[in-house]
C-alpha cells in the first residue's frame, strides 16, 4: 500500500488567518493563491485567497498531511463543503474585528454542520486583545442556538503554538468521539 | 465524621428576572459555603421559595405551603419595608444573609444538625486544601460588587462590573498557590475604592484566576455539592487559549462535554491521578462550567461513520502529533 494522504481544512472570514495558520505548521512554503481584494467594503485586507492556499507536512512513513485553506468570502461557501468531504477536521478562524464575527461564526457552522456535529471541528477567535467584544460567552450561544457543542478557543494564529493548540483539541475531539463509538455511546 | 450535604432546591415567586437571575448566581456561588448544596428549582415544590411581598402570587404560594408543607417562604423585602410573618431576606441580597438563611432552613429541613454548630465545627471540615479562598473569590465576583483582598503579600482587586481583576503580582501558578496559604488569613475590602483598579501593575481576566485557584487548590476533595460519585458534564470547553492547558486537561474535556462521568471513569479513561481529576473539576467548577446533568447531545451528523469496531483515527492522529511535535498521549 502507496503512501496515504489526509486532509485538513481552515475555514473562516476574510482576514481571520487560515494563510498564516497554514504556514505556521506547513513544512513547505505554502503555496498562496491571493489575489487583489476587490472587496474592500468588506475587509480591508489587500490581497486575499481567491482559490485555495495549500501546505503539507510529511507524517512517518511517507504519508502526507494536506493543509487547505478555504477562500473566505461567503459567495464561495458552495466550496467549503466539497472541500471538508474526506477530511479530518475543519479549523474555523473567526476575526473578532469584523462588524459582526458571531454572526460570521453563525453562517461557518451552517456551512459545516456536518462535520461539526460529528465533533470533527474546533474554532479560533482572533484578535480577541485588541478587540475583546463579542466575548467568547456569544460565539458559545451560536453554537448552542446551533445545537452543538464545539471548543471555542482565543488564539493567535501567527504563533504556531497557538495552531497547534487548535490541532490538538480537534484531535483529542475526534479521539473521544470515536472512543464513544467504539464504545457504543451515542452521547 | 463529616455528613454528606443534603440537596436541596431553591425556587422564586413573583421576583423580576433580574433578581431571580441574581439569586441563580448567588447560589452557585455560596453552595460550598452552606451546610447543604443548595441549587436553584423552576418547580414550586422546591424546599424554599424566596418571595417578592408585594407579589399576589406570593400568598397563593403561602397558603399552598401551609397545606402541603413546603415550599419554606422567604419574604424578600427592601429592610424599611414591612413583610408578613415569617422569615426575611433584605432587597438587595448580600450573600452572607443568604448563606444564614439556608442554614436555618437546612436546621429545619434535617433537624439534627443545627446551623451554628456546623459553623463552629468548620475547622474541623478539609478547608486547608485552599479551596474556599476561591469559591470567596468567585463568591465576590458573582455579587458583581468590587473588592480588595490582601493575602500572604499579593493584593488583587476585583471589578467584576468592568470585566476586570489587577494584581500586585503576574498571576501564575506560583501566586495561585501563595494566596491559597491557609497559613495567611485573607484581609478583604469592600466596596473597592473608585480609582484603586489602576493602581495595581498586573490584570487578568476572572477566569484565568479562578481557573488557577482552582487547580492550585489540590485534588483532596471536589467543591460541594459535586461528590466523586456525582456524573458531572462540562457545560463547554474551557478557553483553553488562555490558560495555558496541559494535554490532560484537554482530554477530560473532550469526554466531559459529550456525556456525564464520575471522578472514578474519568481517571480511568484518560488514565489521570484521581488528586488531578478533582483539582481539575475544582477548577472548571469555579468557572461555572460543571453540570450534573447532560449536555444536549451531539446531533449525529446525517450519514454518522459506520459503527466502529475499532479506532479509526489513532494511529493517523499519533502520526501526525508525531510529525508536529505535539503532545497529546
Amino acid at each position: 500500500m502507496g503512501p496515504r494522504e489526509y486532509k485538513l481544512i481552515f475555514a473562516g472570514s476574510m482576514g481571520a488567518g487560515k494563510t498564516t495558520a497554514i504556514g505556521a505548521i506547513s513544512e513547505i512554503p505554502p503555496v498562496l493563491t491571493d489575489v487583489h481584494n476587490t472587496d474592500r467594503g468588506t475587509h480591508a485586507k489587500a490581497t486575499t485567497t481567491a482559490a485555495l492556499d495549500y501546505g503539507e507536512v510529511t507524517l512517518p512513513g511517507g504519508d502526507k498531511l494536506r493543509l487547505y485553506g478555504t477562500p473566505g468570502q461567503l459567495r464561495f461557501d458552495f466550496m467549503w463543503q466539497i472541500l471538508a468531504e474526506g477530511a479530518l477536521g475543519v479549523v474555523l478562524l473567526v476575526d473578532n474585528s469584523r462588524p459582526d464575527p458571531v454572526d460570521d461564526l453563525r453562517s461557518y457552522l451552517r456551512a459545516f454542520r456536518q462535520t461539526v456535529a460529528g465533533s470533527r471541528a474546533v474554532i479560533g477567535i482572533g484578535r480577541t486583545e485588541s478587540h475583546p467584544l463579542p466575548a467568547l460567552e456569544a460565539y458559545h450561544a451560536v453554537a448552542d442556538e446551533c445545537g452543538v457543542t464545539v471548543p471555542i478557543l482565543s488564539v493567535d494564529v501567527r504563533r504556531r503554538d497557538d495552531v497547534l493548540l487548535l490541532l490538538n483539541v480537534l484531535f483529542m475531539q475526534i479521539e473521544a468521539f470515536e472512543s464513544d463509538l467504539v464504545e457504543g455511546v451515542r452521547a | 465524621m463529616l455528613q454528606q450535604p443534603n440537596r436541596r432546591t431553591v425556587t422564586t415567586v413573583g421576583l423580576p428576572a433580574r433578581k431571580e437571575q441574581l439569586i441563580r448566581s448567588m447560589l452557585l456561588a455560596v453552595t460550598d459555603q452552606t451546610f447543604d448544596a443548595w441549587a436553584f428549582s423552576e418547580e414550586i415544590g422546591a424546599d424554599v421559595a424566596i418571595c417578592e411581598v408585594d407579589s399576589p402570587l406570593a400568598s397563593v404560594t403561602v397558603a399552598r405551603a401551609r397545606h402541603a408543607g413546603r415550599p419554606h417562604c422567604i419574604w424578600l423585602a427592601p429592610p424599611d419595608i414591612a413583610a408578613p410573618s415569617g422569615r426575611r431576606l433584605d432587597d438587595p441580597i448580600v450573600s452572607r444573609s443568604l448563606i444564614a438563611l439556608l442554614d436555618e432552613v437546612s436546621s429545619d429541613l434535617g433537624g439534627d444538625v443545627p446551623a451554628a454548630a456546623i459553623r463552629a465545627a468548620a475547622p474541623e471540615r478539609p478547608v486547608d486544601s485552599g479551596v474556599p479562598f476561591g469559591s470567596m473569590v468567585r463568591d465576590l465576583l458573582a455579587q458583581g460588587g468590587g473588592a480588595r483582598i490582601v493575602k500572604n503579600g499579593i493584593e488583587l482587586h476585583l471589578a467584576p462590573a468592568a470585566g476586570q481583576i489587577r494584581l500586585s503580582h503576574e498571576l501564575s501558578s506560583a501566586v495561585a498557590q501563595r494566596l491559597l496559604d491557609p497559613a495567611d488569613h485573607a484581609r478583604v475590602e469592600q466596596p473597592l475604592v473608585p480609582g484603586a483598579l489602576a493602581v495595581l501593575p498586573h490584570a487578568a481576566r476572572q477566569f484565568e484566576l479562578l481557573w488557577l485557584l482552582g487547580l492550585a487548590g489540590g485534588g483532596d476533595r471536589l467543591l460541594a455539592p459535586l461528590t466523586d460519585a456525582t456524573p458531572v458534564v462540562l457545560k463547554q470547553w474551557p478557553d483553553f487559549g488562555r490558560l495555558s492547558p496541559v494535554p490532560v486537561h484537554m482530554q477530560l474535556t473532550a469526554r466531559l462535554v459529550r456525556r456525564p462521568h464520575t471522578v472514578d471513569e474519568l481517571s480511568a479513561v484518560v488514565s489521570a491521578s484521581l488528586p488531578d481529576v478533582r483539582a481539575f473539576l475544582n477548577a472548571a467548577a469555579l468557572c461555572g462550567l460543571v453540570g450534573t446533568r447532560p449536555t444536549p447531545p451531539y446531533p449525529a451528523p446525517d450519514q454518522p461513520p459506520a459503527a466502529a469496531t475499532a479506532p479509526r483515527y489513532g494511529r493517523i492522529l499519533r502520526s501526525i502529533r508525531s510529525a508536529l511535535g505535539l503532545g497529546g498521549h
